[in-house]
């Protein structure tokens, strides 16, 4: 259901990243918005009468109470929850800070405030990596994440954290967003930087199945999901997946296989003495296929991606092979 | 699914090219020999139950290219134990040639779509069956094969299969040097040697397919409980090891 019978007032936390940034750019695309309110480091290169910018800092305590005094006072209507990370960093405790106990402080402020709608961004990592996943995964599946892919086991906790706020407090609509892997020509993740390399390492011997999503259609996700009143979690992903070869031989990168048992320490060294930008859990996806459902996000609120064929094939742009 | 394979990493194109190839080693490399003890009028879902030996997940590639001219569309679907999709290569060529990781929920998907699978309830210890245990049987699981055949109404068709057991000899089996290797199980045979210890051995393959059994009419109701999916389970078992039987009778 479409709700336009007030203006949406919303709050958006991190405007720097893909989301964040896509979603102040096209504003106009959520139907009529009265006010934004900004919660990030360093203001928004966006200039719009409508943005209001507060400099928050989700790792440090007391930000729930900012959040939630800012939000009280322009009556915040609907909250967008962007300022998490999408790759694996080098400070675990500062991705602790920010994606666990910065959800709890965003989750804090939702209540303080009254607000009526809430979207958390998420990633498939949460279901992690392995040969035991569902085929294909749907959005029921255990969060297995912190197994698989340690990096990310902060993710888990901000879901499950949501999941029991969502379960204990009806009267907030609140939706997750899985995304499965982003693939941008521009986009500055670590699978996005190492696909555009001449040479791809891969594991001899294993070709998993992969699905991509082009930017836009994470971006596009976002606003049709904050228009609808849909609860639960949403896989955001293609409806085709393809294998790891395949991708490469479009792109005319040239694979460059390891054996697997090499590769995990080799990789592991070079990311531990910071030469490397590769977590060696990432090997995993080199190694086992994640297919995921979309077809809940769909039906709930009409999202279709575009093919991850067509996605590859835009990331290569011209230098597809014919 | 649009795409070059389907979501279990199927590829249509690539069990096409290698069919006559599977085929020609089938017929000559095992001297297989299929026998059908009733009418194979296998027709959309049907659970095939089997027993498994050699931890090369040969048999069940074997038993699909004997099975599938018996049957429609894209053929049998072996379902196997998890540690074969961790391995390089087997678990890609397994996925590539049809094969899918067991699990109630990837069976219960195939059926809906009217695609035939293959069980092995006997599980890893089956895979990893030494000679000195070539006649014996080991325990089918707890039963969830049986208790999705009576839920939904699936036909079973017992299988028994000679000759896998001696195409890749196990002498034993380490349980926590295998752990160290990331198998299940270290296989103390000619595996050990590397390579060339991972080719089978050319044995002479029997199959014997019996005939379907409806598990409903053996369970009495369309609702087992536990003792009942038991008893039918045993039964199941019964049947696929007087099959194994007579497949080594044939050799």
């Amino acid at each position: 259901m479409e709700s336009k019978d007030e203006p949406m007032r919303l709050a958006l936390t991190g405007c720097h990243s893909l989301i964040g940034h896509g979603v102040l750019r096209s504003l106009d695309r959520l139907g009529p918005v009265e006010r934004v309110l900004v919660f990030d480091l360093l203001p928004p290169e966006v200039s719009d009468p409508r943005v209001e910018f507060h400099a928050v800092d989700l790792t440090r305590p007391g930000a729930d109470a900012e959040m939630a005094e800012a939000m009280s006072a322009s009556r915040v209507t609907t909250m967008l929850h962007a300022a998490v990370l999408w790759d694996a960093v080098r400070d675990p405790g500062w991705a602790h800070e920010l994606e666990s106990v910065g959800t709890d402080y965003v989750l804090a402020a939702l209540l303080a405030a009254h607000v009526k709608r809430a979207v958390f961004t998420s990633s498939f990592v949460v279901y992690g990596v392995s040969h035991r996943l569902p085929v294909p995964i749907t959005e029921s599946a255990p969060l297995l994440g912190s197994r698989t892919l340690p990096p990310f086991k902060d993710k888990v906790a901000a879901e499950e954290a949501v999941a029991s706020f969502a379960s204990a407090h009806p009267e907030i609509s609140i939706a997750v967003l899985r995304f499965a892997i982003t693939l941008g020509r521009d986009l500055q993740r670590v699978i996005s930087r190492t696909l555009r390399r001449p040479v791809v390492p891969t594991l001899m011997g294993f070709d998993p199945a992969m699905q991509f999503l082009h930017p836009d259609d994470v971006v596009a996700a976002v606003l049709l999901c904050l228009r609808h009143d849909c609860r639960g979690a949403f896989n955001i992903a293609p409806q085709d997946a393809l294998p790891l070869s395949e991708v490469l031989s479009m792109g005319g990168r040239i694979p460059f296989p390891l054996p697997h048992f090499l590769a995990y320490p080799m990789v592991g060294l070079l990311w531990n003495t910071g030469l490397g930008d590769l977590h060696p859990s990432y090997l995993n996806l080199l190694r086992f296929s994640v297919v995921m459902d979309p077809s809940r996000a769909r039906k709930a609120f009409g999202f279709v991606a575009r093919s991850t064929r067509d996605t590859v094939a835009a990331f290569y742009g011209r230098e597809v092979q014919p | 699914m649009t795409g070059p394979i389907d979501e279990y990493g199927m590829d249509m194109r690539f069990c096409r090219r290698v069919e006559p190839a599977l085929e020609r080693i089938a017929r000559s490399y095992f001297r297989a020999r299929l026998i059908l003890e009733g009418p194979a009028d296998w027709g959309g879902p049907v659970i095939f139950v089997a027993n498994r030996a050699g931890f090369l997940p040969m048999d069940a590639v074997m038993a699909k290219v004997l099975l599938d001219p018996h049957l429609q569309g894209p053929g049998v679907r072996p379902l196997l134990e998890d540690y074969v999709f961790t391995l390089p290569w087997v678990g890609l060529w397994a996925s590539r040639l049809g094969c899918v990781r067991a699990s109630q929920d990837n069976a219960m998907r195939l059926l809906s779509r009217g695609e035939p699978v293959l069980a092995f309830p006997e599980g890893t210890k089956g895979a990893f069956r030494t000679v000195f245990e070539r006649d014996r049987l080991f325990r089918f699981g707890r039963g969830g094969l049986v208790r999705l055949a009576v839920r939904t109404g699936t036909p079973v068709v017992p299988v028994g299969i000679s000759g896998f057991e001696a195409a890749f000899p196990l002498f034993g089996r380490m349980e926590k040097p295998g752990r160290l290797v990331g198998l299940p199980y270290l296989p103390i045979g000619p595996a050990l040697f590397g390579p060339p210890g991972l080719l089978p051995l050319p044995v002479r393959v029997v199959m014997v397919v019996g005939e379907t059994l409806c598990l409903r009419e053996v369970a009495g109701s369309d609702d087992p409980d536990d003792a009942c999916v038991l008893r039918v389970n045993e039964h199941v078992r019964s049947r696929v090891a007087e099959l194994l039987r007579r497949a080594r009778g044939g050799a």
